[in-house]
């Protein structure tokens, strides 16, 4: 089975995580974890098990880190990009990575960084273009006004659709 | 100050942050100071992989812990001078209210 835009259509770190964790339920397991897994990721059918899934970004971290998840008994699945994902089986209590609300908190501040370095580059292209537009406005034909405007309202879309996850994570999880 | 700006920074601190602190007044590595917190607080207090890598981040960062040795991958911390310090303050803030506490019980 293949998932399209995991990222795009569970873009907080618990959804993810508990998107992850139903389909486990269900039989279904990652096949690999990379940089990819944000547009394509791949699903192979195994058992069904109950499993805890959790989403760690991570720009930087020291030798200590991977190890510390281990000993813990956190399983590596691997990275996409910067994000660490790990997974624990469990049969009773469903186990916690960030056990107080200071450092969950951390956990997800770090993620509403990462989408508001992504919505600044964002708006900044976008008033770049806006304004190339604008100026040249009537230098344009008509087949071409209307890419500009289409390339131009996705893409205000899409801002709009940053925004409004940055807000659903302080909502939800802060 | 240094240890001024330390405690506006650190103090009050989080339980979890307390018995890392704590835990360290002996030698520990991370799965230890889990296994410490969790036997001195019967069971109430289990941390997990995540808090406890970042919590000791933030206190080896701010000076109130240091790194000791790398024994097979495993990073021991033990507490600095500092770091007793703002143990003893933090203490003696807690005793504080437990005492005015103690009215209501």
């Amino acid at each position: 089975m293949i998932k399209f835009l995991s990222s795009f259509f569970h873009p907080i770190p618990s959804d993810y995580e508990e998107w992850l964790e139903n389909l486990a339920l269900k039989g279904w397991h990652p096949k690999e974890i990379n940089k990819w897994n944000s547009l394509v990721m791949g699903f192979e059918k195994k058992g069904p098990k109950k499993y805890r899934y959790v989403l760690d970004l991570q720009t930087s971290y020291n030798s200590d880190y991977i190890k510390v998840y281990e000993e813990f008994g956190w399983e590596l699945c691997g990275r996409i990009t910067n994000a660490f994902l790990w997974r624990m089986e469990y049969d009773e209590k469903r186990p916690e990575s960030f056990t107080d609300v200071q450092t969950l908190r951390e956990r997800n501040s770090r993620f509403f960084k990462a989408f508001s370095f992504s919505f600044l580059f964002q708006i900044i292209i976008e008033i770049l273009i806006t304004l190339f537009f604008i100026v040249n406005i009537n230098t344009f034909d008509m087949s071409v006004l209307v890419e500009y405007l289409v390339v131009l309202i996705l893409s205000y879309i899409y801002t709009i659709y940053l925004v409004a996850i940055m807000f659903k994570i302080r909502r939800k999880d802060w | 100050m240094q240890i001024e700006k330390l405690k506006q920074s650190f103090i009050p601190m989080s339980e979890t942050m307390l018995y890392i602190l704590m835990s360290l007044t002996i030698e520990r590595h991370g799965y230890g100071i889990m296994i410490y917190v969790k036997e001195i607080t019967n069971g109430r207090l289990v941390l997990g992989a995540g808090t406890l890598y970042q919590t000791l981040g933030k206190l080896e960062k701010g000076g109130l812990i240091r790194q000791t040795i790398e024994n097979d991958r495993k990073k021991y911390y033990i507490i600095s001078d500092i770091g007793k310090q703002l143990l003893i303050e933090e203490a003696k803030r807690i005793s504080e209210i437990n005492r005015n506490l103690e009215v209501i019980l």
